[in-house]
């Protein structure tokens, strides 16, 4: 009969023991103890931090609870069980302590198996115990136990998961309450938890019996009250979770953070109410409704923003756009958030999940009056005040997007968004101007469109030539995701004044194209100064 | 070179840490404060909200643990991105000037370290502890620290100016330009201390002459300003002799546990008064009651 190895591991302590082997806790170590295999997989781990496990506060009575619960990963599975006691510290402050039993595979049956001969063995079943040093590994195994059949007598159950039971329930033995959860789970991973007083996540078991009556109706409390969104299945919320309070709350923007937060604007699983749940969860809401204006709340509104960008005309608002072209200038708030935004730039602007998402901020910018002055003022305060240059050219061209066609972009504005067009060819730009002014609308439209879909994907790097698909403002309300223009297909040589911001053929389109090429070409190595002189530029005032 | 953005935004916010031991009292502390001031209309602190959901449990635990007169669990240990961090905002009437009857806000976030941070900075060592540098590196983000410490652990003074020469070091090096330190004595609400708590820095240095001088010659030196205070998570219970409200599970020369005699009567005090001035670096006498 096929063995399974059974590993172990529990909180790690600082301790002392009495002459009667009673211990106290002296302290969190923060490291696992008594670990017999020390390479614990990473999807026990994150599941152990996403608090799949956890006991809330009082969520303990005398006897120890026990929590058991599939983990399928993408190419393996395990199985673990932990047994969660009460215990104290020195001080006589009450705290759970959890000794994990795992194995791998959809082995939960084996597990109580241990867990049984355990008792037969000692007279007592297994809890947390520092003292207890792990065993020879012969010790853990034990023969694979195929899941029971199903029960007959359930019958009379709700489908409705997760199935409450109460204390005195006669399903009460691990083994039962296993099989129970086997018939119920309908093929998805098993889960449940066992004579626990409170947990973190309730909604998320097969089957819970409840410690006591009190319990019972906690749990059917949070139960009803459960989140209206959770976490998609097999999504590591709390890694997400912690990477979004790691941006709110350090101003030294970590590269593993805006990885996470990055990663998890490219899930297409999650939505936008989930987005907002998250976000409310760290007080986006209130800070919005009580004005809340602590950097910590500028950083998650801005990082709200980027992930709904809908969410634009309320953001501006809170964060008191007007200011900027009023005396007062940029406040705090907006400060903070362009501090923020500078330090999170270099991260995110090669990334195509959020280019898609800057896009969307640009398009609902044109929604709002003055849109490209508030630009230009925010780029002129960075640039004068010599906070962050890079930064203040973003702004600058994107003042450049929405702007009214027939009016064409302000001389003073162009030299700003695209400096190395100034440099030794003002002269080439008066020309251009003046030329263009003879030209019609939709030509210099069309002229728009390229030098900014071009200066944009040198700006934002790779992805940011979808940035400017789709754009025009007759195109807004309709289809934002047409390409109406080819992207650059080669670094241009930006020394000549020809014709780089075109497509290959050299054609521009103002409308729709029926055969769109694809727009996936990255420019290698952008450098914003490296921006070349445009064949032509757009009527000047 | 990155370039320089400090200059952006005016760091008028309180960006706030808490320290102290295990056991000092740091998580009964802020539930206590989230719970939210009494309804006596001399009370400056007109009401305190918690903002976001760990702000929320902290309410809770205030409801159905302290007021329950049970002990909180002790605080978990994980890496300092994972631990709550308490959103509160807490409204106050008047000010340090008499004068002044407007009506300020104070929002701030609050990270709850697990004392195992401070008791590792006492051992100096990061061997066992694999957060504090973690830990250590986030409390440079704060331009305010609180010191909880349990005014009966008096026999761990020599101990505590050690741990803090560490954290201070540190501290200084943050990018602030000004720098507060506010160091309380919690559990006040005991006789030993109750009879003093109107002269904080007074107790403060009686009772922990070596890091109040550490403290002093921080100060002095220019790294920071330093201010003292008093207070209590349960308060006392009024009467001709007014006696703490708690009821005692432990004491030793590291200090007390114990818990709410009679929540029916709970009356916090001093709560709030380090916290208004970590946030405008002016001390509001009449908070120092309530």
């Amino acid at each position: 009969m096929t063995k399974i190895q059974i590993q172990e591991f529990s909180t790690g302590i600082r301790y002392q023991t009495d002459p009667n082997g009673n211990w106290v806790s002296l302290g969190f170590t923060g490291q696992y103890i008594n670990v017999t295999e020390p390479n614990i997989p990473q999807e026990i781990i994150r599941a152990i931090a996403n608090k799949d496990f956890a006991v809330a506060e009082r969520g303990l009575g005398h006897d120890p609870a026990t929590i058991g619960r599939e983990i399928r990963g993408t190419d393996s599975s395990w199985s673990v069980i932990a047994l969660v006691s009460q215990g104290q510290d020195e001080k006589g402050r009450p705290g759970s302590f959890y000794r994990f039993l795992w194995c791998e595979g959809l082995n939960l049956a084996s597990i109580i198996e241990w867990i049984s001969n355990y008792q037969q063995n000692h007279n007592r079943q297994p809890v947390f115990n520092p003292n207890e040093q792990p065993k020879p590994m012969a010790d853990y195994q034990v023969s694979h136990r195929e899941d029971p059949p199903n029960l007959s007598d359930v019958a009379t159950l709700p489908d409705s998961l997760p199935i409450l039971l109460k204390p005195e329930d006669q399903h009460h033995d691990l083994s039962r309450i296993h099989t129970l959860a086997v018939t119920k789970a309908n093929g998805q991973p098993i889960s449940w938890a066992v004579n626990a007083e409170a947990l973190e996540k309730p909604w998320n078991f097969t089957v819970i019996k409840a410690a006591s009556d009190r319990a019972y109706q906690i749990f059917q409390k949070s139960i009803a009250n459960k989140p209206k969104e959770v976490a998609p299945a097999a999504f590591d919320e709390q890694a997400l979770k912690s990477a979004i309070k790691s941006l709110i709350g350090s101003s030294i923007v970590k590269l593993e953070a805006i990885s996470t937060f990055m990663e998890a604007l490219g899930t297409t699983q999650i939505s936008d109410t989930y987005w907002n749940s998250l976000f409310d969860g760290q007080g986006a809401q209130n800070a919005l409704d009580q004005n809340i204006y602590s950097p910590q709340m500028v950083r998650l509104l801005t990082l709200k923003l980027i992930a709904i960008p809908d969410f634009l005309q309320e953001y501006l608002k809170w964060i008191g756009i007007e200011d900027v072209l009023s005396r007062k200038g940029v406040n705090d708030r907006i400060g903070a958030s362009l501090e923020f935004q500078s330090k999170i730039k270099n991260e995110i602007e090669n990334s195509s999940v959020t280019i898609k998402r800057l896009r969307r901020i640009l398009i609902n910018a044109s929604r709002i009056d003055d849109d490209s002055r508030i630009f230009e003022s925010i780029g002129d305060r960075l640039k004068f005040n010599n906070l962050d240059l890079n930064l203040a050219n973003i702004y600058y061209k994107a003042a450049t997007y929405n702007i009214n066609m027939q009016e064409g972009i302000p001389k003073k504005l162009w030299v700003k968004a695209f400096p190395s067009s100034l440099n030794d060819r003002e002269i080439a730009f008066d020309k251009t101007v003046n030329k263009q002014r003879s030209t019609e609308v939709s030509k210099s439209l069309a002229i728009i469109l390229t030098i900014s879909s071009f200066i944009f994907g040198i700006v934002f790097g790779a992805g940011g030539l979808s940035l400017f698909q789709g754009f025009s403002k007759a195109d807004n309300s309709t289809d934002n995701t047409t390409p109406i223009i080819d992207p650059p297909q080669s670094q241009p040589s930006g020394t000549n004044g020809n014709s780089s911001g075109r497509s290959p053929n050299g054609q521009q389109r103002n409308t729709p194209t029926s055969s769109p090429s694809p727009i996936q070409t990255p420019i290698a190595n952008p450098s914003p100064t490296s921006s070349p002189q445009p064949s032509s530029t757009p009527s000047g005032r | 070179m990155p370039p320089e953005t400090e200059g952006l935004s005016v760091n008028s916010s309180l960006i706030l840490r808490i320290l102290g031991d295990r056991s000092a009292g740091k998580t009964t502390y802020l539930a206590a404060l989230a719970r939210g001031g009494n309804n006596n209309s001399d009370n400056p602190i007109q009401l305190v909200e918690a903002f976001n959901d760990d702000g929320k449990k902290l309410v809770d635990y205030a409801q159905n643990v302290l007021e329950q007169g049970l002990m909180l669990q002790t605080t978990k240990l994980v890496d300092q991105s994972s631990l709550p961090d308490y959103g509160l905002q807490i409204t106050v009437k008047g000010g340090s000037d008499w004068r002044n009857q407007t009506i300020s806000k104070i929002p701030f976030n609050c990270k709850d370290y697990p004392g195992e941070f401070f008791s590792d900075l006492l051992r100096q060592s990061s061997n066992e502890m694999k957060f504090l540098n973690d830990y250590l590196e986030d409390c440079l983000e704060a331009n305010g620290i609180l010191f909880l410490i349990d005014g009966l652990a008096h026999q761990k003074d020599a101990n505590y100016a050690q741990g803090l020469n560490l954290f201070l070091d540190a501290w200084s090096r943050s990018k602030y330009k000004e720098r507060r330190f506010a160091l309380a004595l919690t559990k006040c609400e005991q006789p030993e201390l109750a009879n003093n708590r109107e002269q904080p820095k007074t107790l403060a240095t009686q009772r922990f002459p070596n890091v109040c001088k550490r403290l002093e010659t921080w100060s002095k030196s220019g790294y920071g300003s330093v201010e003292y205070f008093t207070c209590s998570a349960f308060g006392m219970l009024d009467g001709y002799h007014p006696v703490a409200n708690a009821k005692k599970i432990k004491r030793d020369r590291e200090g007390l546990t114990s818990v709410i005699k009679e929540p029916k009567y709970w009356q916090p005090f001093g709560l709030v008064a380090p916290i208004y001035w970590l946030h405008t670096g002016k001390r509001y006498a009449a908070l120092d009651k309530y």
